[in-house]
């Protein structure tokens, strides 16, 4: 017992390790995450889930969108990709622009593809009436939806959104998906913070 | 002129929440906490003269292993926050309350769980379960844990007794470090949880009413209480 130091055999590399390492000294994937390359079908379920408990969810989302990992439409499959895609928000770089001084003049709404494959497609979400907390918003009732498909070899995405005015008083909700053998798997909603205040 | 000097704590917590049909508000109250958690933590400890070096959270659910075997307890990686805090926004969002049945839930195998956490151990680290249930748990060895989500190879307790060992009995220091380990219990006044709160070590018990959801349990109070124990 206690917490004495012990050796942990990273299983992806077979590299001696440290217990305190967080993630294997050699190939850097945290220790603790069970291989996920050439499982026997029956071993697959409970590798997955062992791998999303130790922050490995974004491995196995890399191997259900390229094919390694076989996609059965479960649970444990969406809750991988689903945190998959939430750690790609930061990168999104996405950019509202709502002029105050003219209001005719139309908002602007763009962002840039992160470069990992797993988006592919952003949802929007115009919602009227929501009450705003931090980057969530609760409530309102929804008065628009676009969905943004990834065009290979495009880098990012420009849109025009309708007039200021009547953007007045609409949060835009951005939701991040991934479409793999037919299912939508997306995030939860998160509000997209316009760089400029409309006028009261 | 003084100054002040701050000990920061690097803080690891797990929640350990009962997921149950009747636990929808707490539900919600933590889904409220975890906005911009880290920030609220910190000013939190800043006004009780705590500093945080930095934040990592985990989440475990459990509903009974009985009814719906090894899918009753899942568990989440741990977020380093604020950096990870939009993934675990995610797992959080995705939480709902449902099923359940009629009581005991697998309260002890969730707790297991969290004690097995893979903890950081470096300097002033905090390794604190908040646990949040209206219910009564299963006596160990009722269910089977579910092997994929155990880290490593220490056989898990048979009993109550064994749990208690296993969580520290001075000047046996249990499978936790005994410096860092730290239990905040929201939880009624039912098996096992009283035999918890009142007898194991750096144990702080909140109790609920039976059935009514932790009602107790709100964000302030939460917030409080990893604070106080830190």
């Amino acid at each position: 017992m206690g917490t004495s130091n012990q050796l942990i055999v990273c299983q992806w590399c077979n590299t001696t390790n440290d217990s305190s390492r967080l993630r294997c000294v050699l190939c850097d994937v945290k220790i603790g995450i069970p291989v996920l390359d050439g499982l026997p079908d029956k071993e697959t379920d409970a590798a997955m889930r062992s791998a999303y408990t130790r922050g490995g969810a974004s491995l196995v989302a890399e191997r259900l969108i390229d094919g390694r990992l076989p996609w059965r439409n479960r649970p444990i499959e969406h809750s991988c990709i689903k945190i998959a895609l939430a750690e790609q928000f930061p990168l999104l770089e996405m950019t509202l622009i709502i002029n105050e001084t003219d209001s005719s003049s139309p908002p602007y709404l763009g962002w840039r593809w992160p470069s990992n494959p797993i988006i592919s497609a952003v949802d929007l979400r115009f919602i009227r009436g929501a009450r705003l907390e931090g980057n969530f918003s609760r409530g309102g009732s929804k008065v628009g939806f676009r969905r943004e498909k990834r065009i290979p070899r495009r880098r990012g995405v420009n849109l025009r959104l309708p007039p200021a005015d009547e953007m007045r008083g609409i949060t835009v909700q951005v939701l991040l998906c991934t479409e793999i053998e037919g299912s939508l798997v997306r995030t939860h909603p998160r509000v997209v913070r316009s760089s400029k205040k409309l006028p009261k | 002129m003084s100054t002040e000097v701050i000990s920061k704590y690097a803080i690891d917590l797990v929640f350990v929440i009962d997921v149950t049909g009747s636990m929808g508000s707490v539900i919600d109250e933590v889904k409220e906490l975890v906005k911009g958690f880290s920030n609220r933590l910190r000013s939190t400890m800043s006004a009780e003269g705590k500093g945080l070096q930095d934040l990592w959270v985990r989440i475990i659910t459990y509903r009974d292993l009985g009814e719906e075997g090894a899918r009753a307890l899942a568990a989440s990686q741990f977020f380093e926050l604020p950096r990870q805090e939009i993934a675990l926004q995610e797992v959080v969002d995705g939480l709902t309350a449902s099923g359940g049945g009629s009581e005991p839930e697998s309260g002890l195998e969730a707790l297991w769980l969290a004690m097995r956490s893979p903890w950081r151990n470096v300097l002033r680290s905090r390794h604190v379960i908040v646990m949040l249930t209206d219910a009564s748990a299963h006596p160990l060895g009722t269910h089977k844990y579910p092997a994929d989500l155990f880290q490593d190879n220490i056989e898990a307790p048979r009993d109550l007794v064994e749990m208690k060992r296993h969580w520290g009995i001075a000047p046996d220091p249990g499978v936790m470090n005994a410096q860092a380990r730290r239990l905040i219990l929201f939880a009624p006044d039912a098996t096992p949880w009283h035999e918890i709160g009142e007898r194991w070590e750096q144990t702080m018990w909140l109790q609920s009413r039976a059935g009514e959801g932790c009602m107790d349990a709100d964000v302030d109070t939460i917030l409080k209480g990893i604070v106080m124990s830190v």
